[in-house]
């Protein structure tokens, strides 16, 4: 082994150029499989952080009886009936996020914090690195406020003090007492920052069975599958809306994997990615070995020598394979060091600025398993063929004196031409991919927002229920905050919101209207998107009032309650937007004596997530009419908004100095973080199609300018024989053009196969979307015939008198 | 002298390579006429192959003038060029350079076909050609499939094909053996009875006395003119 390794060694060193290319292509194709499997990995393979017995966690939510891919959080009622009731799951956990004020130091600091149901991280398998679990007791109504805290807040508010445990501090005006501290980086849910436990006496009221906003969690006993788990809560599912019809009625409950489940947006894309930069790692290997079959045809006389001395053909294949081993370690190391940047790439186009606490993406030891077996298959793969073809040399051709190989060379040949081919045809596949995922994007950057989101600055800011439970001084704290924002110099308009629009936070509600029959059950009623606003935020984002009249001073507490509906809603319930105003509509879905909404005017639709597949339609209720305890403020200003940040911290202080506000973006990066997701895909997939197509027009560049370096004898002659330069150019981009064109054909039928698999993420085009089947194999045929264009070229500078030369 | 084929004046080859200049061909005089036989003749690496080169429009002259057929080549362009090594001139070379993945047919044929001929007129010549080298009945081989010798027939059916002004032939039996070598030959010598006007270059004696002329260059030139007496003619 060791003179084979020495051999191989210094083939390498040899031929210094065959090597960079070789390299270069191989540590391209092994870097792009180790950055996304980097990702796979950390979402799709390795065991989620801290959690004990992942498999045995599960996710539980509701969902509609016909509805197999509706999915929706719990209310507490249901929630605890399940509790209860159920046989098959240890335990089940709840959390529920609250906002929590931590003051005490030089300025008020708002935390994620989360009521977590107190045996909830017994469940999941969590302990605090310092002090102690919430036990049932902490939850009891009278118990002292206990709170859990992340590893960050400890480090960076209490400075990591050991002596925390113990400690009491001001959360939301109340003193409680920190009683631990969880392990380094542990956030559940999500992004979180402190816990206390649910306290057992919230929402107990019987009507908040229809209010679906806890998600929950559970683990299987031993032994029980998610099959039986699934079946008992259907069960469950069924009492609970023969017991409770008017919140229940044709409602279920599902349970899932937790990492199904906290994956399910993107486990697809990343299978896809994962199968995309395998196409590119193959594409690579078509080059590599391409590569290796030119330069044994220069060696094959070394290898008929060697077989003429007595090697046997496993002795000659294994020292291609040690070459090949030798050429692959080297560009899988290099592709590893590469993928460090291309990591680091990737994180930096994730736009979110804090990914939930279980996504750890540094690489561990299945990263460098999987790069190693990636990186031996490579080398096998591109290394067995051109050993196969040489380890038969034909003695009789290649010793014979001036012999130029006939045969062999003709077969070796075939096998150059059907590389480039299958790698044209999966540079297509890819680039198809890409393409779609390209216009699927720009379909959806396209869609109007029904908002103009430049110049809009937002925070959110909020009083804790908790702590401020006089109605009058919550109003008067935000009144004060709206008059200070309109008085900041330059604001053209400025209001709240309770939620705003292109964000994941909605609020659905089911409804009625007046006239129709009322429904049984909250299934049977229609639904829609909620929210309360100012007229100002209305202005502020642009939202145009297209009927009736605006929200006005008259629109109080003790007023009629009014509402304002998007040209959606009126379209759909109302007959249209002439029809609207006067109409009404109650939420009070299954109450003897409904609450009736007037509609007062229609406005202009605006989208809740851009690609949502549920209708987007919804209403407005003035803000005096509502009782918001935390609104996203909005304000027009002029210039950037990101500016006015130190305004509209200094406004809310004056008004309240306890009062921290958060969230401070402009509206405009809400917009763009809206599709940071299609976004993200569609730049992954160009990025990897685009290194394919780097690829593959190396490689049909590599076998044209072999074949031409192959051909200058025969060039030579034809021109001797008085064959015109075009004449010569048009043969040999002939025979390039034929590849380019079994590359494309055999492409076309694989992509439109494969695109397919694009069909659920695709939005506003087709799978098979023409423009993109037009115009991309268009781009790749041009690439293609520039890559075989300037070898061809060279044949034209071959000197006629090269037939005048005997070898 | 108005049958003049090839008429070179002060003919000079320099080959400039990393700064050192190789004078291949130093004041070339030379004429050749219609239906001649000449063969070149010298020592290895004395400019026999360049003088070829240049006669058969493969490469140029550093200085010095050409007239081929009355008609002076210095300065046209590679088209041009390519035509005139189509239409006037047919090679034969040491290494047969028949095209492999051709047929016999075929590699006879592709002069032919550069020059537009019609298929039918292409048919016709090509036939003749290969009856002509005694090769008809082997049309649809490949090279590969033939010997030395028969592949170097081919090569001069191909060179006939075009009926060309004048036939080139570099070492033309180098890469055969004697028995094969005298058989090339013999069909040069039987082609020139027949009006052909050939150059060629040859080290091996026995075959310049085929030549009405030979001429011996050494170190780039003409050192001797010596004209054949035949005893066979
Ligand atoms: N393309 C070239 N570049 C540089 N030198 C050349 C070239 N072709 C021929 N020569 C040199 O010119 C001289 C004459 O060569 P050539 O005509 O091939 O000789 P021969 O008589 O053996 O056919 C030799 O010294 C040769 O090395
Ligand atoms: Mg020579």
């Amino acid at each position: 082994m060791l003179p084979d390794l020495r051999f191989a060694f210094r083939q390498l060193a040899k031929a210094p150029g065959f090597t960079v290319v070789a390299l270069l292509a191989l540590s391209l194709g092994i870097a792009a499989c180790t950055t996304v499997f980097t990702f796979y990995n950390a979402l799709l393979v390795r065991p989620l952080p801290f959690l004990q017995d992942e498999a045995s966690l599960v996710r539980i939510g509701s969902s509609t009886q016909q509805g197999t891919d509706s999915f929706f959080e719990l209310s507490m009622p249901d929630f605890r009936d399940l509790r209860a009731q159920n046989t098959t799951l240890t335990d089940l956990l709840t959390t529920w996020n609250r906002t929590f004020i931590l003051t005490g130091g030089d300025q008020p600091q708002r935390l994620l914090g989360a009521w977590i149901t107190a045996t909830g991280f017994d469940t999941l398998g969590v302990k605090p690195i310092l002090g102690r679990n919430f036990v049932p007791a902490d939850a009891a109504p009278g118990a002292p406020l206990v709170t859990l805290i992340a590893h960050h807040v400890w480090r960076q508010h209490f400075g990591g003090r050991e002596d925390i445990v113990g400690q009491t501090v001001t959360l939301n005006g109340v003193p409680t007492e920190i009683v631990g501290v969880m392990p380094r980086g542990f956030r559940f849910p999500e992004v979180n920052d402190a816990w206390q436990p649910f306290p057992d006496d919230q929402e107990t009221k019987p009507e908040l069975r229809g209010a679906h906003h806890l998600p929950a969690w559970g683990r299987l006993k031993p032994g029980v599958t998610l099959e039986q788990a699934q079946a008992e809560l259907a069960t469950l599912g069924t009492r609970l809306a023969a017991a409770y019809p008017t919140t229940n009625a044709g409602l279920t409950f599902r349970v899932f994997n937790i990492r199904d489940d906290a994956t399910r947006h993107f486990a697809v894309q990343m299978q896809l990615m994962l199968g995309a930069v395998i196409f590119v790692l193959l594409i690579a290997c078509g080059n590599v070995a391409n590569l290796l079959l030119a330069r044994a045809a220069t060696r094959a006389r070394e290898i008929a020598l060697r077989s003429a001395l007595g090697a046997t053909r496993g002795r000659l294949i294994r020292q291609f394979l040690v070459e090949s081993l030798l050429l692959g370690a080297a560009g899988g190391a290099l592709g590893l060091v590469i993928s460090f940047w291309g990591i680091d790439a990737v994180i930096a186009l994730i736009t979110p600025d804090e990914t939930p606490f279980w996504m750890q993406f540094d690489l561990d030891w299945r990263t460098f398993l999987f790069t190693a077996g990636a990186t031996l298959a490579a080398s096998v793969l591109f290394g067995l063929a051109p050993a196969l073809q040489l380890s038969r040399p034909d003695l009789a051709v290649e010793l014979k004196e001036g012999g130029r190989g006939g045969t062999a060379s003709a077969r070796a040949s075939r096998l150059r031409s059907s590389l480039v081919i299958a790698q044209i045809a999966l540079a297509l596949v890819l680039l198809v991919g890409a393409g779609l995922t390209l216009r699927s994007f720009l379909a959806l950057a396209a869609t109007p927002t029904g908002i103009e989101p430049e110049n809009v600055l937002t925070f959110r800011v909020g009083l804790p229920p908790s702590q401020f439970k006089d109605r009058s001084e919550v109003r008067a704290f935000f009144d004060r905050v709206e008059r200070e924002l309109a008085a900041l110099p330059g604001v053209s308009a400025s209001g709240f919101i309770s939620y705003l629009p292109l964000t994941e936070n909605n609020n659905i509600s089911a409804f009625y209207l007046e006239g129709e029959t009322p429904p049984a059950s909250t299934q049977e009623a229609h639904d829609t998107h909620n929210r309360s606003v100012t007229p100002g935020a209305l202005a502020a984002l642009r939202i145009p009032l297209l009927k009736g009249r605006m929200f006005d001073a008259n629109d109080h507490a003790k007023s009629p309650h009014v509402a304002l509906v998007d040209v959606a809603f009126a379209e759909k319930f109302l007959g249209g937007v002439d029809r609207a105003v006067g109409r009404r509509f109650t939420f009070s879905v299954g109450d003897k004596e409904p609450k009736w909404n007037t509609i007062v005017g229609v406005v202009g639709n605006v989208i809740q997530l851009p690609g949502a597949r549920r209708a987007q339609h919804q209403v407005w209720f003035p803000w005096t009419q509502s009782d918001e305890n935390f609104v996203s403020a909005v304000l027009r200003v002029p210039g950037d908004p990101a500016a006015y940040a130190q305004n509209v911290r200094d406004a809310v202080l004056a008004a309240r100095a306890d009062i921290p506000i958060y969230y401070i973006e402009p509206m405009a990066k809400i917009a763009y973080r809206s599709i940071w997701r299609p976004r993200f895909f569609g730049q992954l997939f160009v990025g990897f199609a685009g290194i394919a197509l780097f690829l593959a027009a190396i490689g049909i560049y590599g076998v044209m300018a072999y074949n031409v370096s192959q051909r200058t004898q025969e060039i030579g002659v034809r021109m001797a024989l008085g064959a015109q330069p075009g004449t010569v150019v048009a043969m040999v981009l002939r025979q390039g053009l034929r590849l380019v064109g079994f590359g494309l054909g055999a492409g076309l039928v694989a992509s439109w196969f494969a695109a397919s698999l694009l069909a659920g993420s695709l939005y506003g085009i087709s799978p098979h979307d023409p423009p993109t089947f037009a115009f991309v194999p268009l781009l790749l045929a041009a690439v293609a015939l520039l890559a075989c264009w300037l070898p061809s070229r060279r044949a034209v500078r071959v000197d006629p008198m090269v037939a005048l030369r005997t070898e | 002298m108005s049958d003049s084929l090839i008429k070179l004046e002060g003919v000079t080859k320099v080959f400039l390579t990393d700064e050192v200049e190789t004078h291949a061909l130093s004041g070339i005089h030379l004429d050749i006429k219609q239906g001649e036989y000449v063969s070149i003749a010298g020592p290895s690496g004395c400019g026999k192959s360049t003088l070829l080169s240049i006669l058969g429009l493969l490469d140029s002259p550093t200085d010095g003038s050409y007239i081929l057929n009355g008609r002076p080549v210095q300065g046209l362009s590679l088209p041009e060029r390519a035509r005139i090594r189509n239409r006037e001139i047919g090679f034969i070379f040491q290494s047969f350079n028949l095209i492999g993945d051709l047929t016999v047919y075929e590699n006879v044929e592709l002069p032919l076909t550069y020059r537009g001929m019609p298929a039918a007129e292409r048919k016709a010549a090509v036939t003749e050609a290969l009856e002509k080298v005694g090769m008809g009945h082997r049309a649809k081989h490949l090279p590969s499939q033939l010997s030395g010798g028969q592949q170097q027939r081919v090569a001069v059916a191909r060179a006939l094909a075009g009926k060309p002004a004048v036939l080139l032939a570099d070492e033309p039996t180098g890469n055969l053996d004697s028995k094969n070598g005298d058989s090339v030959m013999q069909l040069l010598a039987d082609l020139h009875k027949q009006g052909a006007t050939i150059v060629m270059v040859t080290h091996d004696a026995r075959f310049a006395r085929h030549a009405d002329r030979t001429i011996h260059i050494f170190d780039g030139r003409v050192v001797q003119e010596q004209v054949e007496s035949d005893p066979t003619r």
